[in-house]
């Protein structure tokens, strides 16, 4: 207490003259000069007082007073990359945030953007802390994750500190900063440590996340605890610093692609990184931001159309690709009218205008060529990418798909991203209410945790049963073993040295035994060495904590179990198998150590790209529906699942049933980059890249996928998605085979027609000069 | 712009076209001009009607009948056929959407191509068949017609110019010859071209019918 007020009596007057010091601000105009100045600053911290950082216990330096003096935060903090929760304007839809929690299956897309498909956070019961949490390792911090006032119960602002806008996150020119660490210390909850982190000025340690609810910044260290609830701490590398604690800042005022490909990298799931699609535009030496530009408001110019035309960014019509490459004028006479830096003007030749009327440029110039099915790629947003460590931190889920077609409000077709999202909900009439992961696991209990309680088992048996192996669990012909990840891999078929369904194994030089041979019980020369297993495999899965009773081995007729230390053999409480089987002593008798419905789950599941089954989901459903029963809810509602296309829901049966459903539909959204070259765009190898009967273009089928493994998963063909009729594109394919026989035909008549004519003109020619007399 | 072009040159041939037939066989009857222009609109309205009455509509297809006889033998008649009904719809499908101002396209764009294409073909092999008919400085070899007229050889040449436009036009916009903005300029070719070439097939079966054969 004594600590917390000799901080406030010495941090209260730096408030104060930081207040004032804001006041102070003011937009510059541009002088002219388009060089960047060098920033050497002090650094200040979020109280607005000077970091020495030789001083102990410095704080981490803070955006809004270091950079204030100069630049107009809160004139940035309503910038593009920031103001999703406050913007008045949601804009095209683009890229929403995706919350992928696979024990529920879920795979929720989430903007505080008011765009189709997507829910806002607030629906899902996620306040801006709990966004912050899931989403501040790819945000530029600021906006949601710098409130003014949150009084959710879960928000621990007052421990973190505030998300700052991390400048240097875009506009830092030095290799040193670091993504990684920004991510990092935002899952320790070091928000207001995360910038000076990533900046590489100091080393960061300690975890906010581990200390009370109750500490505050202005408690300073605890230095009783050193090593768990450390308290976060900056250790600046004085080296940067000047005699006037001065700080170079490396800053880029136009920032470097790679600074942007941190949180908007797109590339094929599975392909190798030196394979990777380049823009032709990167390629040809052009930086984001040579098109995505912005002033000091960093309300940036995202570059689409309707951005110019819709919102009336006067600033924005000449940043599409129609701006660079036509300037406005799209039937270009003179060669005065270039675009911007006098960009290749497109000639299309042979390609009817119809096409641009109706399609926007980069359906045939952007992302991947369109293929029978679309390709999946993997985003730096959705699937957690460019944080290195020495966990895996990217995702296989949201499984996102391009290209596929849609029509814009204009009636153009656009490429688009897709995804199929998968979440639980209470249905009542046509209102839906979202079932947040949380309450699932509740409902779910052990209905979810099929893997892990292999992996519980196998772990035991690994640390304590001493094999000489790993051990293994066989289902299914397939064995399946733990991974440093604490889930399972799962390896081809083995042989089947017994005759069970199941069972567990030791792994040894690639090849899989039984982890108790068989044998005979009743024979004397065989059991001294197998007692030895059993007694140490018992033993093992005695360790565990939360079991359903104490191990046993179940064969034959004989039982066996370990009693004060020893194993002792007891007669069998139901007709064994003639193999050994570990069991669970339990009231009724025995039970397996997995149950069927947990190798199913296994065997459903794991290598699979879903993390339920349709058994699950009943059963979750179930447990949902007899929570309701208990409390006031309208009868008429009901509890969903929508995964794959579908939604889910019990019948009056109790049965699973599946039904089609708008909340259950795709989410898609515009994409524009990955632009090809002339040569390789649709169209550039004729006609017929687009119109045939099998075409690519409008036939591709679209399989609906989520975290659910169901048969028949929703299949959408791209003419549907098009709004296109299948027959006519069909037959209008089909016309294209006969355009050579068309083009003959045409070739033929007009040689003739013009012979005649010509021969009419020739005669008409010699008849003036006299060349040929007239008949009599 | 099109659209309105369209409605006016079509309003003003046919003006034309009725307004000479008017003088041809009223001028000797009606003395002063004034008379002469307040009859003529009472003329065109009962000239009309008696279009559309029984007798009218069973001379309207004698004389296209004796007109067809006269132009072509049996066995061409069906090039005749071909060439009529694939510019008919050539005209239905390509000028009703382009004087609405909207983009021919769907079904109607599909059989726009293919009817294109039999319109060549025809136009080619009645060129080949009936030039030497519509020559300017000679009568016809066929003495049963009197297709010789200067307006008459007039519309028959300017139709086959405006074809031939027609169809290179259409040639040159399948083919990956020209930017987009020559073809801007090749696709207009097309619209107007076929405009007057209808214009020029209605002065042609009007003059045919009505003013040459039967005037």
């Amino acid at each position: 207490m004594k600590k917390k007020f000799i901080y406030l009596i010495l941090f209260f007057p730096l408030v104060v003259d930081g207040s004032t010091l804001l006041c102070q601000q003011k937009t510059k105009a541009w002088d002219g000069s388009r060089t960047t100045p060098v920033h050497l600053i002090q650094l200040r911290d979020e109280f607005d007082q000077l970091i020495v950082p030789t001083l102990p216990y410095p704080l981490p330096y803070s955006t809004r007073f270091t950079c204030a003096p100069c630049h107009d935060y809160e004139l940035i903090n309503q910038g593009l990359h920031f103001n999703a929760s406050s913007s008045p304007e949601d804009g095209r839809p683009g890229e929403p945030w995706v919350w992928v929690e696979p024990k529920t299956g879920t795979i929720l897309p989430l903007s505080y953007h008011n765009w189709p498909g997507v829910w806002n956070p607030e629906d899902v019961g996620l306040s801006p802390w709990n966004f912050t949490l899931l989403f501040g390792r790819h945000m530029a911090g600021g906006g949601v994750g710098e409130p003014s006032e949150e009084v959710s119960p879960e928000s621990r602002w007052n421990v973190s500190g505030k998300l700052e806008i991390n400048c240097m996150a875009c506009h830092n020119a030095s290799r040193i900063q670091s993504h990684s660490e920004w991510a990092k210390q935002v899952l320790r909850q070091n928000f207001r440590w995360a910038a000076t982190a990533a900046s590489g000025l100091g080393e960061v340690g300690g975890m906010a996340s581990r200390l009370p609810d109750t500490w505050d910044i202005i408690d300073g260290p605890n230095p009783d605890d050193t090593e768990w609830a450390v308290v976060p701490y900056v250790r600046y590398k004085t080296w940067h610093f000047d005699s006037q604690h001065r700080v170079f800042f490396d800053i880029s005022g136009e920032p470097d692609d790679s600074r942007c490909l941190t949180c908007h990298s797109v590339s094929r799931a599975g392909s190798k990184k030196f394979t990777a699609v380049e823009d032709v535009h990167s390629a040809a030496g052009k930086e984001c931001v040579d098109c995505h530009r912005n002033d000091i408001s960093h309300n940036m110019i995202r570059g689409y159309e309707a951005e110019y035309a819709g919102y009336g960014r006067e600033d924005a019509a000449e940043f599409t690709c129609q701006g660079c490459h036509m300037g406005r004028n799209l039937a270009r006479k003179s060669r005065s009218e270039t675009g911007r830096l006098g960009a290749p003007y497109p000639r299309h030749r042979g390609i009817p205008a119809v096409h641009f009327e109706r399609l926007s440029c980069t359906v045939c110039h952007a992302g991947f060529r369109p293929a029978k099915s679309p390709v999946r790629v993997r985003t730096s947003r959705a699937n957690r990418l460019g944080i290195y460590g020495i966990a895996r931190w990217s995702t296989e889920m949201p499984y996102i798909f391009e290209p596929v077609y849609l029509k814009d409000s204009s009636g153009k077709i656009h490429p688009h991203r897709l995804m199929w999202p998968a979440f639980w909900g209470l249905s009542d009439g046509e209102k839906i209410t979202l079932l947040p992961p949380s309450d699932i696991r509740q409902a779910g209990g052990d209905i979810l945790y099929a893997e892990e309680q292999v992996v519980r088992i196998l772990t035991a048996l690994a640390l304590y049963a001493e094999l000489e192996g790993i051990p293994v669990f066989v289902a299914r012909g397939k064995a399946y073993e733990p991974n440093v990840d604490g889930r399972l891999d799962v390896s081809s078929l083995v042989p089947q040295p017994l005759r069970a369904d199941t069972w567990w194994g030791v792994k040894k030089e690639g090849k899989i035994s039984p982890l108790i041979p068989q044998f005979d019980p009743k024979s004397e020369e065989s059991e001294a060495g197998v007692e030895e297993i059993i007694l140490s495999v018992l033993d093992a899965l005695e360790k565990m904590e939360e079991v359903p009773g104490p191990p046993a081995l179940l064969c034959r007729d004989v039982l066996y179990v370990i009693k004060d230390g020893y194993l002792e053999k007891k007669p069998a409480p139901r007709k064994a198998k003639d193999y050994p089987e570990l069991v669970w002593v339990v009231k009724e008798g025995t039970m397996p150590l997995v149950s069927n419905f947990q190798v199913r789950t296994v065997v459903s599941t794991v290598g699979t790209e879903y993390t339920l089954t349709e058994e699950q989901v009943k059963l979750i459903l179930d447990s949902l529906s007899r929570q309701k029963k208990n409390s006031a809810s309208s009868p008429s509602s009901f509890f969903f699942y929508v995964s794959g296309g579908r939604m889910f829901r019990l019948g009056p049966e109790g049965d699973l049933i599946s039904l089609k459903h708008r909340a259950a539909g795709p989410v898609v959204w515009p994409l524009a980059h990955h632009v090809r070259p002339a040569q390789q765009s649709l169209g550039s190898s004729g006609c017929r890249d687009c119109h045939s009967a099998n075409s690519s273009f409008f036939f591709h089928k679209v399989r609906a996928v989520g975290a659910l493994k169901i048969q028949n998963p929703v299949k959408i063909s791209g003419h549907s998605l098009m709004g296109l009729s299948k027959p006519y594109q069909k037959l209008f394919g089909l016309s294209f085979r006969l355009r050579p026989l068309l083009k003959t035909a045409l070739f033929i008549s007009a040689t003739v027609i013009g012979t005649v004519v010509f021969l009419l003109f020739l005669l008409s020619i010699g008849k003036l000069s006299g060349l040929i007399e007239k008949r009599r | 712009m099109f659209g309105l072009i369209t409605a006016a040159s079509l309003f003003g041939l046919l003006l034309i076209l009725t307004f000479l037939r008017f003088r041809k066989r009223q001028f000797s009857a009606v003395r002063n001009s004034r008379s002469f222009l307040l009859t003529y609109p009472s003329w065109l309205w009962r000239t009309t009607a008696d279009l559309f009455k029984n007798e009218g509509r069973k001379k309207a297809v004698r004389h296209f009948s004796d007109w067809l006889k006269l132009s072509y033998p049996r066995e061409q008649r069906w090039i005749f056929f071909t060439l009529a009904g694939s510019f008919s719809y050539l005209v239905l499908s390509g000028m009703v959407p382009a004087v609405g101002g909207l983009r021919l396209s769907g079904i109607f764009l599909v059989l726009h191509v293919f009817f294109g294409s039999l319109f060549a073909l025809s136009l080619g092999a009645v060129v080949v068949l009936r030039a030497r008919f519509y020559r300017f400085d000679e009568k016809s070899p066929d003495d049963k017609t009197s297709t010789s007229g200067l307006r008459l050889c007039a519309a028959f040449w300017i139709f086959t110019l405006c074809g031939l436009t027609q169809i290179l036009t259409a040639l040159s916009l399948m083919l990956p010859l020209f930017a987009l903005s020559v073809e801007i300029d090749i696709f207009r070719a097309h619209e107007y071209s076929g405009l007057v070439a209808l214009l020029s097939a209605i002065a042609f079966f009007y003059l045919s019918f009505f003013e040459e054969n039967h005037g």
